[in-house]
């Protein structure tokens, strides 16, 4: 780890005016009172409501066990340890460790139930990854690898079975007896050590969340089932906390889904510095905040606005273009679901060409959106200086390579990421990296990288890499020969469906927004370099 | 010294003030760039001034009274000078913006955002008319009134020096209840009007508002949520629970006013009664006219006119019991407001007003007992900086003492609601000298205008200097207008009665009358490339000769173009100089010197003084070539003598 | 598409003991692919024991078309 030695404002003197909150008393009093649900009718308007300051991480002792019908049942025996599953999770609900056979048996001796040493100890497998390479270089030195399932934070969407590809997930009905269970084993593997740092490879960005500093959503958030952004959130803190710490980190919300599920009363699922003022002024609140820290001298710590797509490209389209200019350290996650998801699906501008939604809605005379997408990412790129990604939260890798490129880009840095919202885009729980896939291959959604640094011109900034086919228009599946255009992706989500008769021939507005697709494509290739 | 308008203690006080000359707009960037750590603001007429001088003093390298440097943001939209403020504050920061009119409408949504998470800034507002019909830039307060429920603090100042003493308040009572302020000044009409203050010593500031030491919501390692969602559970209580912190705004302000007075010498109160003890009728209001109304109520008081005015000092939190207390045992009284909304019940102040009194009749406790509420008049004035009048003030007592049954009129307009000034008298302090100036926009007339007010506020006068804008740019006409005295200047009004007339556009003739209001024995300069008394004389239409003859004026003229070309030492500065050789002749020509009894060497150390302070970070040459042209000026100024005016005049007759 | 599992399966084949998981009445099976895993199971099966990987969950066992454990049996 890189060493945190930086100069420090110290404060003197304790503030004049004290902070109205004793986060003891917090979680115990009011989160207590809201877990018994009696929240409601039993706390007083007291002035700890009158400032509604929340504490790090109460979400955490929220629980969702009795929510959702089923929940993933872990099969280690087919486990390689890839850690996709706990990467694309929205909740924070599935997680991982590594751990010396010793140091587990050791552990599970403090455990009273024998059936809940031998439940625990047989989450653990040997994989290739981390027994295997470690026995083979020292004798004694491979660790066990597991996956726990959190009951409590898990709703049970599945992303994380559709994300594995090695069977190693299966989603489970709940019954009053295994819930329980599942309770049991979690609180055994939370009381496990931290995966100790031999485990955890750096130049493995899959293995980030093995470390408890790269946990800093702690799930317990009032997202839909599959929340495409609240994993994108998540990966973010992952990449940020694992490089620089949960102490030099703070989050700047617009208002939106993202802060409606992570800021409600009295759950908090993040456990570093967070606030939200208004829809469309983050990234002007983060200009306060970082010219402040400047001038406290914490220039070390990251700051990050995070907004969708409503935020960013359209109401608070110009106070990120200002902040931009500013040339201050702050980088900006957009949550580009294509809608407004917050006030229930209107079109934005960053909604596709002919995309039933409301505001947009797909009648008889009108079929949807008749405007073009707003290529935010894009826009962002003309400002000078400005390092910009474009990517998904299935593309893990190069997600995580444009977070730890914006982190140590020394100015503004945008990050426009695809966040699939399910109830707005028609798509089944379990499908936030699926279709997000399928927005890259179908170019739909591009993913790029544009860093300033890598020379004078765009071609030389651009970089398409991790798109299928970077030189054709579409991508063809090898071995099917199915081409996958913009029309593939539409058949394949609710919002384009009225686009399809009954024969599954697409419309002269989804031809259109193909057209619309291509020609956004076409552009990136040119300024790319590669037309 | 006492203070215009500002009832000060006469006794020894630690901090009784560095006397001075500054506008409401100078004398707040004084205090913030004292105290301050940072200023995010948008440009807007008025304010935009406050904006650039803290901006002024960022650039070149300023540092506060701690030694931290201070910062200058300017986003793109007021909506982001208030966010970027909630940002700065958030992370525990002490900082400030300064806006007007639309800009602190586009706020609004941040005020709330603001005061919700208990930030304790202060925002400074030039009050400036809003865009309905049509646009204005000057004074009204339709913007504070549109803000009035946001949950801020509202002080509002009547002049400069309250301006600048009310930043230092507002920001110690604001730290103090954890809750922001605005600190309110008319736009133009203060915010740009030159006045004699006592500013407040850096010692003082040090002292009476402290290093800032405001608790840190952001900082990442003692992680927190603010700003959150609350739903029908807890979003009521978190409002109401909020009054317990409401209630500390007033003791605050209050401790934060008598701390200022015990420091200072300067005494302020929530309410501000003027001449009160037995007034039959009072006027009752906020901001810089209401100082023109104290004035007026000398002038009837001294014939025998039982007037008083109540100036309502504190907006929010609204001193309902003192509004109540000090209007008790009148007839009746009128409340003047700047800006007017038809449909309401009355306009915003009036409304709360009666409120005060409707609780007052009804018993509320806390409300002292009455058993009889006045006659509540109500009146718009001032919109726009429409102007308001010594006569406009009459005409509201005499309304009320006529026992008129029309209980909302306005002023200054010809309308059917206006009331009709029985007559319009000069209530300048005895001795005054004033002077009204045509210009053309962009000659440095308001430049000239403000080093000659600073002359003479070094030289111990009282002074009171502004141009009047327009919305117009450069190229247009221009008046600008200054008093000296010996005694504090309180008409914040335009200038009826004027000794001196320089007029720098010869075209002012023809598109005006600049003789207007010229006393008896009053004075004009004429610029002019001529160097004849008679050429001067026969560029003057006839009509303008008429008055000069029978006012028995004096005429002065002198090319101020070619000495201002002589001695720019760039050609970018010769319009400038143009009028600082215009500070020579009004000078010369006005009864400074004679007042000042001093020498005319002493006289031009003095100049040189505050030249140095104006002109002095722009190198010594530009304050020698500035120096040069005040001497010229006051040495070269010709007259037309008496001889060549009737000597035409009889030509004519002939 | 939800997989949700119905039953574990253990069959002995010519090959060997094989495993799978049948989810959604039999749409969808996912092989398991270690074959030392399957036969510590095994080992615990023919003790009459529980494969202890199924203890957390309890989902239902079928050994050779027969019903080994039922859902929530231990």
């Amino acid at each position: 780890m890189a060493e945190r030695e930086f100069p420090k404002f110290a404060p003197t003197h304790e503030p004049k005016q004290p902070l109205m909150l004793d986060i003891e008393d917090f979680n115990r009093r009011i989160v207590g009172a809201y877990n018994r649900g009696v929240g409601e009718t039993e706390l007083e308007a007291d002035l700890s409501t009158a400032e509604s300051f929340i504490p790090p991480a109460t979400a955490k002792l929220r629980d969702f066990s009795y929510i959702a019908p089923e929940i993933p049942l872990y099969d280690p025996s087919n486990c390689i340890g890839c850690m996709e599953c706990v990467i694309e999770c929205p909740d924070t609900a599935i997680l991982a460790k590594v751990i010396h056979p010793d140091t587990l048996e050791r552990e599970l001796q403090k455990v009273d139930d024998p059936m809940v040493r031998e439940m625990v100890r047989a989450r653990f497998g040997k994989t290739r990854k981390y027994w295997d390479t470690y026995e083979r270089k020292e004798p004694g030195s491979g660790g066990l690898f597991g996956i726990f399932i959190d009951p409590t934070k898990c709703k049970g969407c599945a992303e994380c079975v559709e994300q594995c590809d090695d069977f190693a997930l299966s989603m489970l009905t709940k019954t009053e007896k295994n819930v329980p269970l599942f309770q049991k084993a979690f609180r055994v593997f939370e009381s496990l050590p931290e995966t100790p740092a031999e485990y955890i490879k750096e130049a493995l960005l899959t293995d980030m969340m093995l470390a408890e500093r790269s946990l800093l959503y702690v799930g317990g958030a009032g997202s839909c089932a599959g929340c495409g952004e609240a994993t994108a959130i998540r990966m973010m803190l992952a990449a940020t906390g694992f490089k620089y710490g949960p102490e030099n980190i703070g989050i700047v919300a617009a208002t939106g889904c993202n802060t409606v599920y992570t800021s409600t009363y009295p759950y908090n699922p993040y456990k570093v510095a967070w606030t939200n003022s208004l829809f469309e002024n983050a990234a002007t609140v983060a200009m306060g905040i970082r010219a402040r820290w400047d001038q406290m001298g914490w220039k070390h710590k990251k700051l990050w606005v995070l907004g969708g797509d409503g935020a960013m490209n359209d109401i608070g389209f110009q106070a990120l273009s200002r902040m931009l200019m500013s040339g201050m350290d702050i980088n900006v996650l957009i949550l580009d679901t294509q809608v407004y998801s917050n006030t229930g699906g209107q079109a934005s501008t960053s909604s596709y060409t002919g995309q039933n939604t409301k505001m947009s809605y797909h009648g008889r005379e009108i079929h949807g959106k008749t405007e073009r997408r707003k290529e935010i990412a894009q826009i962002c790129m003309m400002h000078p200086d400005v390092f910009v990604a474009q990517t998904t939260c299935a593309d893990f890798n190069h997600f995580y390579k444009a977070v730890l490129a914006a982190n140590e880009y020394e100015g503004p840095a945008v990050i426009n990421v695809y966040t699939t919202c399910q109830p707005e885009h028609g798509v089944a729980d379990e499908r936030a990296s699926q279709q997000a896939k399928l927005a890259k291959e179908s170019r739909a959604f591009p993913i790029f990288i544009y860093d300033p640094r890598n020379g004078e011109t765009i071609r030389e900034r651009l970089d398409l890499k991790g798109n299928p086919a970077v030189k054709e228009d579409w991508y063809v599946v090898p071995k099917t020969g199915e081409v996958i255009d913009f029309i593939a992706f539409a058949r394949t989500e609710g919002r384009f469906a009225k686009h399809f008769d009954k024969d599954g021939n697409p419309s002269e507005e989804l031809l259109k927004a193909q057209e619309d697709r291509l020609k956004n494509w076409r552009l990136l290739q040119e300024l790319a370099g590669l037309r | 010294m006492s203070i215009s308008g500002v009832e000060v203690e006469k006794k020894a006080v630690p901090y009784p003030g560095i006397p001075t000359t500054a506008d409401g707009a100078e004398a707040v960037v004084w205090v913030e760039t004292h105290i301050g750590q940072a200023a995010c603001a948008y440009p807007i007429t008025s304010s935009s001034k406050m904006g650039e001088g803290f901006n002024y003093y960022v650039a070149n390298g300023m540092r506060n009274l701690w030694g931290e440097p201070l910062v200058f943001i300017e986003p793109e939209s007021e909506h982001s000078a208030a966010s970027v403020c909630e940002g700065f504050a958030v992370a525990g920061g002490r900082v400030t913006t300064f806006t007007s009119g639309q800009g602190l409408v586009l706020m609004k949504e941040v005020l709330y955002t603001i005061a919700g998470k208990g930030l304790p800034v202060v925002f400074h507002i030039g009050a400036r008319a809003l865009t309905f019909h049509s646009l204005n830039v000057h004074a009204g307060h339709d913007d504070v009134m549109a803000v009035a429920d946001t949950g801020w603090g509202i002080v509002f100042a009547k002049n400069a020096q309250e301006a600048g003493d009310f930043a230092a308040i507002c920001r110690r009572a604001a730290e103090s209840c954890g809750r922001p302020f605005l600190n309110v000044q008319d736009g133009f009409l203060t915010t740009h009007t030159v006045e004699s203050i006592l500013q407040p010593e850096p010692e003082l500031l040090k002292e009476y508002v402290g290093e800032p030491r405001l608790r840190n919501l952001f900082d990442p390692e003692h992680p927190l949520m603010t700003g959150v969602v609350q739903n029908q559970d807890s979003y009521m209580k978190g409002k109401i629970a909020q009054r317990a912190i409401y209630a500390r705004m007033a003791p605050a302000l209050r401790e934060a006013m008598d701390e200022w007075a015990r420091l200072t010498g300067r005494r302020y109160h929530f309410v501000e009664s003027y001449r009160m003890e037995d007034a039959e009728y009072a006027i009752v209001g906020m901001g810089s006219m209401i100082e023109t109304a104290m004035a007026t109520a000398d002038f009837l008081r001294d014939q025998g006119k039982r007037v008083g005015v109540v100036h309502v000092t504190v907006f929010r939190p609204f001193p309902g019991p003192e509004i109540v207390e000090a209007l008790r045992n009148v007839k009746a009284f009128a409340v003047l407001e700047r800006m007017d909304n038809p449909i309401a019940q009355s306009n915003p102040l009036t409304a709360e007003i009666k409120a005060s009194f409707a609780d007052a009749i009804a018993g509320t406790p806390g409300y002292p007992q009455i058993d009889r509420v006045p006659i509540v008049y109500s009146g718009s004035a001032g919109l726009g900086s429409r102007d308001v009048r010594p006569g406009d003030i009459i005409a509201t007592y005499e309304h009320m003492w006529n026992g008129r049954e029309r209980r909302y009129f306005c002023l200054n307009v010809k309308h059917p609601l206006a009331l009709e000034p029985p007559f319009d008298p000069d209530i300048r302090p005895a001795g005054s000298f004033s002077m009204r100036g045509h210009s053309v926009g962009g000659f440095g007339s308001v430049t000239t205008n403000k080093v000659i007010a600073s002359f003479l506020g070094m030289l111990g006068f009282y002074v009171q200097a502004y141009p009047k804008y327009g919305s117009e740019k450069k190229g247009l006409p221009t008046t600008y207008y200054l008093t000296v005295a010996n005694e504090p200047i309180r008409t914040h009004c335009e200038m009826h009665h004027v000794e001196f007339v320089p007029i720098n556009d010869v075209n002012a003739f023809h598109h005006g009358n600049p003789l207007k209001g010229i006393q008896e024995n009053g004075m004009v300069f004429i610029q002019t490339s001529k160097t004849r008394p008679e050429e001067v004389w026969a560029g003057i239409p006839k009509h303008a000769q008429d008055v000069i003859i029978k006012k028995n004026v004096r005429v002065f003229a002198l090319d101020t173009v070619k000495i201002a070309r002589e001695v720019a030492p760039t050609p970018d500065l010769e319009m400038r100089m143009q009028g600082i050789v215009l500070a020579g002749i009004f000078l010369r020509v006005s009864p400074v010197l004679q007042h000042l009894e001093a020498s005319e060497e002493e006289l031009f150390e003095r100049v040189e003084d505050a030249l140095r302070k104006w002109f002095g970070k722009r190198g010594e040459a530009v304050v020698q070539a500035n120096l040069q042209a005040v001497r010229r000026g006051y040495e070269e100024v010709f007259e037309v003598p008496r001889q060549v005016m009737l000597a035409s005049q009889n030509e004519a007759a002939d | 598409m939800p997989k949700i599992l119905d039953y574990i399966e253990y069959v002995k084949t010519e090959d060997g003991w094989i495993s799978r998981k049948v989810h959604d009445d039999g749409d969808f099976i996912m092989d398991r692919r270690d074959p030392e895993a399957i036969l510590e199971d095994i080992s615990y099966i023919e003790r009459g024991q529980r494969p202890p990987w199924t203890l957390l969950g309890l989902p239902r066992i079928i050994v050779n078309g027969k019903v080994f454990r039922e859902r929530d049996e231990i």
